[in-house]
Order: structure tokens, then C-alpha cells, then sequence
């Protein structure tokens, strides 16, 4: 009996080894370490150097805004909300946080920052000549951090044209606080601010040569073709009939700290405003770099401190 | 006499497995041999974003004269942490080049699907053809919230024959 199952065992064996014996493979294999980051950079900063921390000392009733930007790194589009927490603490009542975004025609910017642009494209064929006809075109705008301009020109304004040229016009200011609406023509530059506009120079240039006069992170150095003088102002040094495909707004970097919102632009006998829009979780598009302001609404009970604030940014749920 | 004869049997018995095992050794060593003409033509890069796709590529011929049932396995690993479920989405794409009966090249293309297996670990089956030459790239894209780290992708493909 012992001896029959030994044999059937022998003979599964057997079965089973020529069976398996029949299969013979090949392979190729590779191995390859990846390092992956964080889709999406909050001021341009990942996880690992989160969260922005910022110290604010606030009574009772103050509101306050800080500039801030996303950029999206990822070739899908990214749902992202915030996580701020306070220290010490605060409750929901004693704190509202409200993140905001502003639009026109579609296009989204918030916050001019040093050295950094807000742009509007222009698709209707506008020339030169149109924007400046009737009084001009004009754009206000209201600090909303930064305090008062410290003596340098704080903003520039530059037009893009469809023939790869761009028109700088560079005001010089006085000291200025709050609202205000910035208007030029083809020979003068003017503020309502009621503060003193005391220069204004035109430039037009290829960047191809000429003086360089400062830098900036999308058009390279500003090489310029310096053509009026100061004190008042000259004419374009073209013949207006060029078309404009962007109006582009910038800060100098000698302005530091200065934030302002962007109100409304008015060209060719429009104006459009900005919308204000709240929003969390924002939606990133693949690449997208997106402006927006966290404001903080401090209840009048609460109690006079410095504050921490601490902002993640997180992948929404 | 009876009791030889099963000695007999026995004994045969032994030996043929004996020579089998001496076979499955040798057909193990084929097992492990790599396939020669294997390359990757593309690697992926050595830094990635999450929520972006990459690609990577390889090459090979089929070494036998037979259609073979191709196996490929992708595993992502990660040294600190476990991959989720579908964190990663793999696609594959399949060139093939060989000769038809009448001796013309042929060319033909093919999508490959990929299952995973479990969190990390990606399979896709197809069968290659005898002597045929295969490239096939790979995506892989990750979710927008992987969590960032040093993330190793293991890629074997194996050849499995009838005969």
C-alpha cells in the first residue's frame, strides 16, 4: 500500500516537472528612482517649506490682506484649498478669512507686486492712436498693503504691439496713498490722486539695444530708445497706427512692499472693472500662475496681540 | 521477484526525476537569462512633478522563433511611504515590427491595458510576435496630490512560450 502511493507521488511529480519544465522565459528589467515634488508651489515655495508663517500685531475690528500666489506645475488641472490656523488661537467667530480673486474678460490677476506684471490682453485690433483718443486711457487702483510710496516711480505701464515692439510710459510720482486713477495721453500723464505727478517719459523699444534701465522676469532687461524728455511729457514716437495686443502693468522693485489691487481699466470709451471674487478651493490650470489675496476680519471683541498666522496649501479633498 | 520489480520502478523513477531536476535547473537558468536585446531607450526623468505625465521607453526582439505571451509588470515603490491605489495611472503603447508568411515587414500598433494589481503594482498581458522587433513606451501619470518623496519604478517584462 505504501509502496503504490510512493509511486503515485513519484508519478505527480513527474507530471508536474515536465509540465513546468515546458515553460521557459525570458526577462528584462530596469530600475529607475524618480524624485517627485509638489505639483504646486504657494509663493513659490513647496511643503517642505510650509506653512508660510506671518506675524500680524491687530485690535479688535482691523482687517487686513496679504498677496499671495499659486503656481501649478501639473499637467492637470489642480483643485487646492487653504488651511490657516492662528496663533494663539482664534475661533470662527472671531476670525473670518475670505480668499479672493479678481477677473476681467476671462483672464485672471490680482495684486501688482514689485518688479512683477498684470497684464491685459487687447483682441479687438486697437491701435495706438485708439487708446489714446478721447482723454486717453486710464487705470485705477487702491493700495491695499505696503503703506505709502517711498520716492521711486511705483508704477510703469507697457503696451505691447502686434509688431513685437512695446511702448513704456514711465510717470514719476510724489507721495500718494489710497485710490487712485492713472490717466495718460500721448503728451501727459495725470493722477487724481491729488498728489504730484512731477515726470512722465515715453519709450518706445525693440529691447534689441539702447540704455538698460532696469530688468524684468518676462521681457529681460528693458533696453530702451529714449524718445522725450522729462518734465512734460512728448509724443509717441511712432505713427499710432501700430495695433495693441497687450496692456501690461508693473511696479518698480525700488518700491518695496507696496501690494496695490488693480481697480478697473478704461480704453477706447470703456471701462472695465475688476470682480472681486471669493473663492476656495481654487482650480488651477496646468501651468497656471494665480494671483489672489487672503483678507483677515478680526471680531472687535477679540483680544489685542500679535498675531501667527499659518497658510498651507492643500490638495482639496 | 515482485518485490524487485517494484524496486525496479522505483528506482527508474528516482532517476528520471533526478534528470529532471538536472533539466529544471538548466530550464531555470533559462528563466533568469535576460533578454539580450532588452533596452530602455527612454528613462524617465530623475526629477518629476506630481499631477504631470511622463514617458519611458524600451526596446526588444523576441528571442524564439515562436509567438510568445508577454507579461509587463510596473511597481512603484516608495522608500518612506505605501502607494495608494490608483495614485498612478500607467498607458502603454505597442510597436511591432516583424516579417509575414511571405517574408514582407509588417508593422502594426497596439494600446496595451494596464491593471493594478494592487497599490503600486501595474500589469499589462499581450502577445509578441516570433522574431518581431517591439518598442513600447509607457505614461505614467501621477494624482496631483501624490505625496512628494523618492519614488522607484521597477519595469520587467517577461516572455513566456508554449513549446
Amino acid at each position: 500500500m505504501n509502496k503504490k502511493i510512493l509511486i503515485t507521488v513519484l508519478a505527480i511529480a513527474l507530471t508536474v516537472g515536465i509540465a513546468s519544465a515546458a515553460f521557459i522565459s525570458y526577462f528584462g528589467q530596469v530600475k529607475m528612482t524618480v524624485t517627485v515634488g509638489q505639483s504646486v508651489l504657494l509663493d513659490g515655495k513647496d511643503y517642505t517649506q510650509m506653512p508660510i508663517e506671518e506675524a500680524a500685531a491687530v485690535g479688535g475690528g482691523e482687517t487686513f490682506c496679504k498677496p499671495h500666489y499659486l503656481e501649478s506645475q501639473a499637467s492637470v488641472p489642480v483643485d487646492l484649498h487653504f488651511v490657516t490656523t492662528f496663533s494663539p488661537a482664534l475661533t470662527d467667530t472671531e476670525i473670518v478669512v475670505t480668499y479672493s480673486t479678481e477677473i476681467i474678460d476671462g483672464n485672471t490677476n490680482f495684486g501688482s507686486t514689485d518688479n512683477e506684471l498684470v497684464a491685459f490682453p487687447i483682441t479687438s485690433g486697437l491701435t495706438l492712436n485708439d487708446l489714446f483718443a478721447g482723454g486717453g486711457f486710464s487705470y485705477a487702483y487702491t493700495i491695499i498693503d505696503g503703506g505709502a510710496f517711498d520716492g521711486a516711480s511705483p508704477v510703469i505701464a507697457v503696451i505691447d504691439l502686434d509688431d513685437g515692439r512695446h511702448v513704456i510710459l514711465y510717470p514719476g510720482w510724489g507721495a500718494r496713498t489710497g485710490a487712485h486713477t492713472l490717466t495718460f495721453s500721448d503728451t501727459v500723464a495725470s493722477d487724481t490722486g491729488g498728489n504730484n505727478l512731477v515726470d512722465f517719459t515715453i519709450y518706445a523699444s525693440d529691447f534689441a539695444g539702447g540704455a538698460q534701465w532696469s530688468s524684468n522676469s518676462e521681457y529681460g532687461n528693458w533696453n530702451y530708445l529714449k524718445a522725450s524728455g522729462s518734465s512734460t511729457g512728448g509724443a509717441l514716437p511712432l505713427t499710432g497706427t501700430e495695433v495693441v495686443t497687450r496692456i501690461a502693468i508693473q511696479h518698480q522693485a525700488a518700491n518695496t512692499g507696496e501690494i496695490d489691487r488693480l481697480d478697473s481699466l478704461t480704453f477706447n470709451g470703456q471701462t472695465y472693472e475688476f470682480e472681486i471674487v471669493e473663492c476656495s478651493p481654487f482650480t488651477l490650470e496646468p501651468g497656471q500662475k494665480l494671483h489672489f489675496v487672503i483678507c483677515y476680519s478680526f471680531d472687535p471683541l477679540i483680544q489685542p496681540d500679535t498675531y501667527i498666522i499659518y497658510s498651507t496649501v492643500e490638495p482639496a479633498p | 521477484m515482485r518485490h524487485r520489480r517494484h524496486r525496479n520502478v522505483i528506482l527508474v523513477a528516482v532517476v528520471l526525476l533526478s534528470a529532471l531536476t538536472v533539466c529544471q535547473v538548466s530550464a531555470w537558468s533559462k528563466h533568469q537569462r535576460r533578454i539580450s536585446s532588452f533596452h530602455v531607450t527612454k528613462r524617465l526623468p530623475a526629477s518629476m512633478v506630481a499631477g504631470s505625465t511622463y514617458e519611458t521607453a524600451f526596446t526588444f526582439l523576441n528571442p524564439k522563433q515562436e509567438k510568445a505571451y508577454m507579461r509587463i509588470v510596473l511597481e512603484i515603490t516608495e522608500k518612506d511611504s505605501l502607494v495608494g491605489f490608483a495614485e498612478f495611472q500607467v498607458e502603454a503603447t505597442l510597436h511591432t515590427w516583424s516579417r509575414s508568411s511571405r517574408g514582407r515587414p509588417t508593422h502594426y500598433c497596439v494600446d496595451l491595458s494596464f491593471t493594478e494589481a494592487s497599490g503600486g503594482v501595474f500589469e499589462s498581458r499581450k502577445t509578441v510576435k516570433a522574431k518581431s522587433t517591439n518598442y513600447i513606451t509607457i505614461k505614467i501619470c501621477s494624482v496631483p496630490n501624490l505625496m512628494p518623496g523618492a519614488y522607484t519604478f521597477t519595469l520587467t517584462v517577461s516572455l513566456h512560450y508554449e513549446k
